[in-house]
């Protein structure tokens, strides 16, 4: 319908390199942890509304556009991997990728041997070195294999005299390939140049990233300095070589470690050991004397700057001496304890030594990282100071360009190899996605600007809810107000809501959480709750252990609250600790399991504590203590009041009920009826079944895809099997694999039509970058759900692999059309840039979420596999839908909820549980 | 020096630990550590090993090289960089390091008023022609106070393995130790230095008589400082080219010095402000008083600070209190603490150093804090 690349005159100043295409569509995000990605600065709200970004002023189209626009393409079979056509807007995307032109014809691989055979590294290089008139100054030489800019004739014969004996050895220079210049085998040393450049732009090198220390903000409050810096790789993508580059930061203490230890001993001296172990095992450190970085293993307490070494050459010295002579460093304090870096074991050259513990002393070496938070005010003071909104980044990626072409050196060093770096940033072409539209039981709606349908979930009644009977409180007896306090206050809050139809709790004093048994959940009671203290991850742990495992009660966690200073007293707190109880009323009512209310969704929208705790701790901030609220709550749902044999005739109860249930059902509605954008009131029969909001996305997606495809039965489903599965790399303890997976039997048909695998990997420690692989795949028939199981999970165990390695971080801004060169924030994209990763698969970026703050970093997905043959176009438009069913967030979510919710089981399962949960909780979204 | 060698007599093979380019290094840096000169150049710097060495002493502010190949200096120049470490505790010397290409034949302006100039193996390495211009350009021009060559002695070339005739394809000659005491002796006489004969690398026992491996004249002016009008005088028409050039962080740099001054002031205020609090609540608590009460004066007790204060006499202008939720914390007082004190000298130079950097009190007097604040930060 639309032309691959619909050209708006005027919106776009650059012209567009090739077809890459990018939708958008809008959403909120969580508010994500503060991070690399998340965490970006708020200098000035993005807002759409003062901006004029990519429509004309006053023309904002309505979502969707028009109904039509919206409407599925008539049923032309696509092409499996084809590229999908556009829908929606296009829009300008800058990357945080740089095109490197190369310059040269070739670059020129040669091998270069000696004889006699010359071991020594190091003799190679100096040897080669020997003969520059030859080569040329421009060489890459790894030992054996050398790359040139230029062509020697086919074979050059050397000779050299070996320094250490004078014997004579002959190199022979030969030809073996000549390869393009953005050839992958010439990228390793690309980067090397590259670094070189950096180095000549005078950034100092920390890690792996560059780093300015003369540009360092101060925080003086916290002795911390912000440097900024930037982490550039060379990779190559379909359109050629690119720089990768990210306007990054780097938190380093101005204190030496040493310091730090003194400052942990003023506050405490008794458990001063473990508080430093604590504190610093695991920390990056730098040195004062040389370059580089050590990872925190462990601190030896009985050795000190006096003990003594075995230097390189035997010799045993102190401490105190080496870094006397060496780096004319006077060590102060003689008595410090050392800090233990055990190197990673690596291939050294045969005959070195391999190091097995480096000792550095805390005097003479400085933390980086964000220290550890116990105080949100220094949290939020260094993340505004690391925030960079798009412009600011955009800016800083230009300048780091500008300062390269401006550097003679610099430029100079690149051209040896024949690169040139475009004076830009890499600009292609997104699209906005058309908006889904949100059904409720009697009405619906599309989502506003601001992606929040909150307002609207909690004024119009619900597709379906679940009553809650019956409730078994279960707490500690010194907790016995509290939970009074809430129990009434839950009453209270029910009865101004329209009170489910058996709401009631019964306050149940219990002795000790730890002696609690678990048949007390649930034994009779509906669901069960228990204020916990929300530090004590141990015994939350237990809880989470027995709830999981010995009585699998459909898990619960404890609502996190923590009290809000600025709230404390006036008429909002009643209100507040109202609709804390609501929530909690909400997550028990959602009697498929408990809920662990995702800490990012609800952070502050939950309320207030009671007045006592509030007196309390008011008392706290007085003395300028940390005492965090000391409980929580914890609600363990139980059997539903549906028998399963009756799932079909719920009785949907006024008042708030699961979201997800509420979004994804519209959405299965919508899709169903085949005509987008209609109100379709009447979904109750189907969401009577769904018992999983990742399964109704499924579902809903599922039926979707067989109209999609013009096949028969818009209605028809099939036995759905949802995996999540995740290997929960990042967790220390274990390396369990977790499949949570439902069984849904739909109406008619038992057969397996499709199966949905949506898998993240995770690149280490940063949960932020987190890519995301959608797996798609359609069986025709398949009635042994468990052989697609193992094929799937074994495929996509495989191809994680691969992702792995190719690491793109696109960046996403917009180029506004009045302001050039000013990207600006945009709330939420589908960008498919192919050029920019490897051709192989068919994959695409996708911003769903909105950040508030900060550049956004769309997810990019890779679909691994699609035998299903849906199109790009499906594929995205499901994935941008699996973004809105996150459960209890009225919002767009990063990534898609399975996802999210993988992570979450396989978080609790790999630090809570150590073993697969119950098989009762397998349809429950137990973990979150 | 370290005499330690191995030695093999019979094989001829002579093994020096450490090594003997090492070994030159490290008497470069004993004479360093010996003269403390704050200018120290060195001649022929070739991949800057020694510069890096010498970046290390604390005495130097000032430190050069020279040489004719560019190339050979850029390979391993960036060493010289400060490191990311100097940047988080400035050090209090000023120091820049600078690298120049050109030919120690050639006077240039930039090599003037240095202290000490080092020559290490640079002479052999000369033509003819560059040589007889060298005396004239070390001694008569750049006139440092120490000078220190050094050079291979060719008596003790027998004793070592191969049978080249100099230790390296590009020396262009190899002195004995006649010939180069002579040639020292000579110089020194001609400029007014004095010299000393020395050397790295001893010779196997029973050969005492062949002299060092590497024979080493330090050349001491024997005149006072050269005049400023002497110096200008001297051609100032430059003809090195600056191939490299680090200033590193120091805290004579104003900006430097203004954070450590308001890094320490903040440090001290708030580790007042600490025990200030701790010892009003527990007071508060003794009383167990009306939470509203708040107001209150408090007089620090002199225990509580003697270990930061030493002797500091307590006046009554130097009372740290609490009015309301604003601690006070005097700047005298804060002036007071040696570390502080040391960094700023004088109290008005404190004042100016913290402007506009840390919350004042209306008259400019005192660090405030608002306890509300922190306590959330909490």
């Amino acid at each position: 319908m639309l032309p691959a690349c619909p050209q708006r005159a005027g919106t776009h100043l650059y012209p567009h390199r090739g077809h890459r295409i990018l939708w958008r569509g809008r959403g909120d995000a969580l508010p994500v942890p503060p991070g690399r990605d998340a965490a970006v600065p708020s200098r000035g709200k993005p807002s759409i509304a003062t901006t004029p970004v990519l429509r004309p002023p006053g023309s904002r189209p309505s979502w969707p556009p028009t109904s039509t626009a919206a409407h599925p393409q008539p049923a032309s079979k696509p092409t499996p991997g084809t590229k999908p056509v556009a829908k929606g807007t296009t829009v300008s995307v800058g990357l945080n990728s740089v095109k490197i032109h190369c310059q040269n014809e070739a670059v020129y691989q040669y091998h270069v041997t000696f004889s006699p055979e010359v071991e020594c590294r190091s003799m190679r290089f100096a040897m080669l070195k020997e003969h520059r008139e030859v080569t040329g100054d421009v060489t890459a030489f790894d030992g054996s294999i050398l790359f040139l800019p230029i062509l020697l004739p086919q074979t050059v014969r050397l000779k050299t005299q070996r320094r250490s004996d004078g014997e004579e050895v002959a190199i022979t220079i030969q030809m073996t390939k000549v390869l393009e210049p953005s050839s992958d085998l010439c990228i390793p040393f690309y980067n090397v140049v590259f670094r070189r450049v950096m180095r000549i732009l005078d950034l100092k090198l920390v890690g792996r990233n560059f780093f300015e220390p003369t540009q360092a903000t101060i925080v003086q409050h916290y002795r911390l300095q912000i440097w900024p810096g930037y982490s550039v790789s060379i990779r190559k993508k379909d359109g050629g070589l690119f720089l990768l580059v990210n306007s990054i930061h780097k938190v380093v203490r101005s204190d030496s470690v040493l310091n730090v230890m003194h400052s942990i001993y003023k506050q405490d001296p008794n458990s001063f050991q473990d508080e430093c172990t604590k504190q610093l095992v695991g920390s990056v450190v730098i040195t004062r004397y040389n370059n580089r970085t050590y990872h925190v293993d462990d601190i030896d307490w009985n050795k000190t700057p006096r003990d003594r070494f075995t230097l390189a050459s035997g010799e045993e010295v102190t401490f105190v001496d080496y870094y006397r002579k060496a780096y004319g460093i006077t060590i102060k304090e003689l008595d410090q304890p050392l800090l233990i870096h055990r190197p990673r074991e690596k291939q050294t050259p045969a005959g070195r030594r391999q190091l097995d513990m480096v000792l550095l002393v805390p005097e003479l070496t400085f933390m980086t990282g964000i220290p550890e938070m116990k105080n949100s005010r220094m949290l939020k003071d260094v993340t505004r100071e690391m925030l960079q909104s798009p412009s600011q980044h955009y800016a800083s990626l230009i300048n780091l360009l500008r300062r390269i072409t401006d550097n003679a050196d610099a430029s100079g060093e690149l051209m040896r190899w024949g690169l040139r770096l475009d004076p830009n940033i890499h600009w292609t072409q997104g699209r906005v996605l058309p908006m889904e539209r949100i059904n409720l039981r009697y009405s619906s709606f599309i989502p506003n600007e601001e992606l929040s349908w909150n307002k609207e979930i909690t004024q119009e009644a619900p597709i379906s809810a679940i009553s809650m009977n019956y409730w078994v409180l279960v707490y500690p007896k010194r907790l016995q107000d509290v939970s009074r306090e809430l129990t009434a206050t839950m009453e209270r809050s029910c009865g101004s809501r329209g009170p489910p139809r058996h709401s009631g709790a019964e306050g149940r004093p219990h002795r000790d959480l730890h002696q609690d048994h678990p048949g007390h959940f649930g034994e009779r009671g509906q669901g069960a709750a228990a204020p916990v203290h929300h530090l004590r991850q141990p015994r939350r742990s237990v809880r989470g252990h027995q709830e999981a495992l010995q009585h699998p009660v459909p898990g619960a966690l404890p609502g996190h609250q923590r009290p809000d200073p600025h709230g404390a007293g006036g008429e909002d707190e009643e209100r507040g600790a109202e609709s804390a109880a609501a929530d909690q009323l909400q997550a028990g009512r959602r009697a498929l399991g408990g809920r662990y209310p995702p800490e990012t969704a609800d952070g502050h929208r939950h309320g207030r504590l009671p007045r006592p705790q509030q007196r309390a701790a008011l008392r706290h901030r007085l003395r300028g203590q940390h005492e965090p609220h000391p409980h929580q709550v914890v609600f363990a749902g139980g059997v539903p009041d549906a028998a399963p044999g009756d799932r079909r005739q719920p009785a949907p109860l006024p008042g708030r009920c699961p979201p997800a249930l509420l979004r994804d059902e519209p959405l299965l509605a919508q899709e169903a009826g085949g005509v987008p954008g209609r109100r379709v009131r009447q979904p109750a029969r189907h969401c009577a079944q769904v018992r999983d909001p990742a399964d109704a996305a499924m579902l809903r997606d599922l039926r979707e895809l067989p109209a999609a495809h013009g096949g028969a039965g818009g209605t028809e489903a099939g036995q759905h099997q949802l995996l999540h599965r995740r290997v929960s790399k990042t967790t220390l303890v274990c390396k369990t694999t977790l499949v949570s997976k439902t069984t849904l039997v739909c109406k008619t048909t038992l057969v397996c039509k499709t199966i949905l695998v949506c898998k993240t990997t995770l690149v280490c420690k940063t949960i932020l970058v987190s890519k995301t692989i959608l797996v798609c795949k359609t069986i025709l028939v398949c009635k042994t759900t468990l052989v697609c199981k193992t094929t799937l999970v074994s495929k996509t165990t495989l191809v994680s692999k691969t992702i792995l390695v190719s690491k793109t971080k696109p960046w996403c801004a917009t180029r506004s059309p009045g302001v050039q060169q000013n990207p600006r924030e945009w709330e939420g994209c589908w960008c498919a840039t192919e050029r920019l990763v490897l051709g192989r698969r068919q994959d695409f970026f996708l911003l769903a979420h909105r950040s508030r703050q900060g550049c956004s970093v769309p997810t990019r997905y890779v679909c691994v596999l699609n035998t299903a043959q849906l199109s790009a176009e499906h594929l995205q438009r499901l994935t941008f839908k699996l973004c809105h069913l996150y459960w209890n967030w009225p919002g767009t979510v990063r990534v898609p909820a399975p996802c999210k919710y993988a992570h979450k089981l396989a978080f609790l399962a790999g630090q809570v549980l150590h073993h697969e949960p119950g098989a009762q909780l397998r349809d429950r979204l137990f973990f979150l | 020096m370290d005499k330690n060698f191995q030695e093999e007599q019979f094989t001829g093979i002579i093994k020096f630990t450490p090594p003997l380019y090492k070994q030159r290094y490290q008497f470069i840096k004993d004479l360093v550590g010996k003269y403390k000169p704050k200018k120290v150049a060195d001649l022929g710097c070739a991949d800057c090993t020694l510069l890096q060495m010498l970046k290390f002493c604390s005495c130097i502010e000032v430190l050069a090289g020279l040489d004719i190949c560019t190339s050979v200096m850029k390979e391993n120049m960036h060493r010289l960089s400060p490191l990311p470490g100097d940047y988080l505790q400035p050090a209090e010397r000023p120091l820049t390091v600078t690298l120049h290409q050109g030919s120690v034949a050639h006077k240039d302006p930039c090599m003037l008023g240095f202290d000490l100039v080092t020559c290490i193996e640079l002479i052999e390495h000369l033509e003819q022609s560059e040589l007889v211009k060298f005396p004239e350009v070390v001694f008569g021009f750049m006139a440092p106070r120490i000078v220190v060559i050094s050079t291979p002695n060719s008596e003790f070339n027998a004793l070592l393995p191969g049978k080249a005739l100099f230790r390296h394809p590009d020396h262009k000659f190899e002195w004995n130790q006649a010939q180069f005491q002579s040639w020292a002796l000579e110089t020194a006489r001609r400029y007014d230095y004095s010299v000393e004969f020395t050397g790295v690398g001893h010779p196997p026992t029973g050969m005492e008589n062949v002299g060092f491996c590497t024979q080493i004249g330090v050349f001491v002016r024997k005149y006072p400082q050269t005049s400023e009008s002497a110096q200008s005088e001297k051609p100032t028409e430059a003809v090195y080219k600056t191939v490299f050039r680090a200033v590193y962080p120091s805290l004579k740099d104003e900006k430097y010095l203004k954070n450590a001054v308001v890094s320490e002031v903040i440090f001290t205020a708030q580790n007042i402000k600490r025990s200030l609090l701790d010892h009003l609540m527990a007071e508060h608590e003794e009383y167990n008083n009306d939470p509203v009460e708040r107001k209150f004066q408090f007089q620090p007790s002199m225990n509580r600070f003697s270990e930061d204060l030493g002797k500091l006499v307590v006046e009554k202008s130097m009372e740290p209190f609490v009015h309301g939720n604003v601690v006070y914390i005097p700047l005298t007082t804060i002036f007071s603490f040696p570390k502080v004190n040391r960094l700023c000298g004088t109290f008005e130079k404190l004042c100016k150093l913290i402007a506009g950097k840390v919350t004042l009190s209306s008259d400019g007097s005192a660090v405030m804090f608002n306890t509300e604040l922190e306590n959330e930060e909490n």
